[in-house]
């Protein structure tokens, strides 16, 4: 039994793989939807988004109306963000890093963080996963790392390719917060979970759902995209 | 008075008899005097102690009574606000002995002057309701009233940002619908308010302002209430539980939105308290030691009367009279001057950080709130009466002891002593 397990089990470094470069390529752009409920509001973002390496990002919005060509642009560690409305660009000071992200749950700091789960996690495989179906694996945060979390439980596809599931626990071990990753689809050349759904355990009734509506994979984007007088000028 | 034949020859004789040693009469006199300032002025320097505290803590920003939508003290979110709140002020305002409501709105901004975002507390509130006295801005003199897109920034923010008067910032923060808000305001006057908190990272703007920036119609987060007088908060609390429109909100007392701040209030005044004690019972015991010392120097003289036949019960009487006399006389002094130099301090506030010789400024931080180290003694009829009952009983108690055991003595061994 322990063999026919070892052998159906994805490597670990196969999986850590998989999900350090699940949408990271050389550079990738498309379209995103995002819708944030909260106990009393839901708010639709559509976004253009477009990446290069890991280093570089840039975030437009484009809907609603009143908020359209509110921009975020990610280089290296810095974020700024560019506010149409008074022709301004604010750079998001590192006390704000873990602040929400444009009155989303996800925060600054998702953004920014350049998280490798190859450089900064110990990985293992637990075993199987039964609901849902596929590999549980435990990540826990190297010694001498700083980050927001000390460990992060995953479930992955049964060919350990595309993530399921990921807990993630805070630096005193208590679960933070839920992310589900569904509705595989090919996008861009790529099989990709397109829907990803986030939960906070100390927000309840809060929902964050991100939808790729599509995506180009290994495209050629200049480095002056991603520079301050480009947001500016969008 | 047909049980004291002779008192008014009693009292001609204890007034002759005060007058008769001039240096013992201003000693004790004296005495009795530092007693009753010493009473009337720690007396009133604690009561403005205590209410300067309590002031401090619910003055500009606690209030007496807070209103809050349901959960938005656990969970700061700028969705959780009282809508319709200007008519739900008006009604409020109605209940007897409420003196004030402020209605504020708060929202965590990124300001920026040029490139660099500073995480800022924006604070919207009525100005013209906060610059009266008791309110946050106090004293915020006219010329530096924000109009329109203005804003006030805490002087330690300011500091941070390197922002100077008429300067222009810009204001990111999240609208009540969860959008991106953004405006750009002039900077109309670095302030310095009893509140550490907006010193240190707060903006002010006026409420219609604020609501506009954060897409408020109507709503706010908080509403402040300040009633006529602290004794009043527990009946105006029941009367705004009672109102229909407010059943939906959490309406609580300053003592339960900070018990921590409540119970060192409490302690703080059973300190006073304790001090006043010991301070009465050192004043009290140095009347008594001057009035027994004066008493028992006149033994020879005691015996004198007694061996020409006076009734030790007389002598007794006689010495009760003198001594009240004395503690009238000492008291009626200390009195004058007790008030004087209270007043003077009621009039001109007592800097205690003079006192310290600390040159850090007049004022210390406690709880995220300034308070002043002036100090404005409150002067109360009670203590001046209460001083005036205990010195001048305490004069006559302390004389009338070794006059009891003088009148036991015989008259020719008194003479010897």
């Amino acid at each position: 039994m322990a063999n026919a397990l070892a052998a159906d089990m994805p490597r670990v470094e196969d999986v850590i793989h998989n999900l350090d470069d699940l949408y990271r390529t050389s550079a990738s752009t498309g379209h995103v939807e995002l819708i944030a409920k909260t106990e009393t509001q839901t708010r639709h973002l559509k976004m253009r988004v477009w990446s290069k390496g890991k280093d570089k990002s840039l975030i437009i919005i484009d809907e609603p109306a009143r908020e359209a060509g509110t921009a975020t642009l990610k280089v290296g560690n810095n974020l700024w963000n560019y506010l149409p409305k008074i022709s301004r660009t604010i750079r998001i000071p590192p006390s704000m890093m873990l602040s929400s992200w444009m009155g989303t749950d996800f925060t600054n700091d998702d953004l920014v963080k350049d998280t490798s789960y190859e450089r900064d996690f110990d990985t293992r495989i637990v075993g199987r996963s039964n609901d849902p179906t596929g590999w549980t694996g435990v990540m826990e945060v190297k010694p001498g790392v700083v980050g927001r979390w000390q460990k992060i439980e995953w479930v992955v596809n049964e060919e350990g390719t595309l993530p399921v599931v990921a807990r993630y626990y805070d630096r005193k071990g208590r679960l933070a917060r839920t992310m589900r990753f569904t509705e595989v689809k090919m996008m861009g050349g790529r099989k990709i979970p397109t829907r990803m759904l986030l939960e906070t355990v100390d927000q309840p009734g809060h929902l964050t759902e991100l939808r790729y509506l599509d995506m180009k994979f290994d495209v050629k984007l200049s480095d002056n995209l991603f520079s301050l007088s480009q947001l500016e000028s969008q | 008075m047909r049980f004291f034949p002779g008192w008014q020859t009693d009292i001609s004789m204890g007034w002759r008899n005060v007058g008769r040693n001039p240096t013992r009469t201003i000693l004790a006199c004296f005495a009795i005097a530092i007693a009753q300032v010493t009473l009337i002025w720690i007396n009133s320097f604690m009561n403005g102690d205590e209410a300067k505290i309590f002031e401090t803590l619910t003055g500009p920003i606690l209030g007496h009574i807070q209103i809050h939508a349901p959960e938005y003290r656990e969970d700061e979110a700028i969705e959780r606000d009282i809508p319709n709140a200007t008519a739900l002020a008006n009604g409020i305002a109605e209940v007897p002995r409420v003196r004030v409501v402020s209605m504020r709105v708060y929202a965590p901004v990124l300001a920026a002057l040029k490139e660099m975002g500073h995480v800022a507390k924006l604070t919207g509130m009525s100005i013209a309701t906060e610059r009266k006295p008791g309110g946050v801005l106090e004293g915020l003199a006219p010329d530096l009233v924000p109009m329109g897109p203005e804003i006030l920034v805490g002087k330690g923010l300011a500091a941070d940002m390197g922002v100077h008067l008429g300067d222009t910032l810009a204001l990111m923060g999240q609208a009540v619908d969860g959008s991106i808000a953004s405006g750009l305001y002039r900077v109309k006057a670095i302030i310095e308010t009893p509140v550490d908190q907006i010193n240190q990272a707060g903006i002010i703007m006026d409420l219609p302002i604020s609501q506009d920036f954060l897409g408020m119609v109507d709503q706010v987060h908080e509403m402040v209430i300040r009633t006529d007088n602290r004794q009043y908060i527990p009946g105006v609390l029941s009367s705004l539980r009672n109102l229909p429109d407010l059943k939906p909100y959490e309406i609580l007392s300053w003592d339960q939105i900070v018990p921590n701040m409540a119970m060192l209030l409490q302690m703080a005044g059973k300190i006073n308290y304790l001090i006043l004690v010991l301070v009465f019972l050192t004043t009290i015991a140095g009347v008594a030691n001057t009035m027994m010392m004066a008493t028992f120097e006149r033994v020879h003289e005691f015996g004198m009367l007694l061996a020409l036949g006076c009734n030790p019960s007389r002598l007794i009487r006689l010495l009760a009279i003198e001594s009240l006399m004395l503690g009238i006389i000492g008291v009626a002094i200390g009195t004058s001057i007790g008030i004087a130099f209270t007043m003077y301090g009621v009039r001109n506030g007592i800097d205690l950080s003079a006192l310290g010789g600390t040159s850090q400024g007049s004022n210390l931080t406690f709880e995220g709130m300034s308070l002043s180290m002036k100090i404005f003694p409150i002067l109360k009829f009670k203590d001046v009466a209460g001083g005036v009952g205990a010195v001048c009983v305490t004069s006559v108690l302390a004389s009338l002891w070794p006059a009891h055991k003088i009148s036991r003595l015989e008259p020719v061994e008194a003479m010897r002593t």
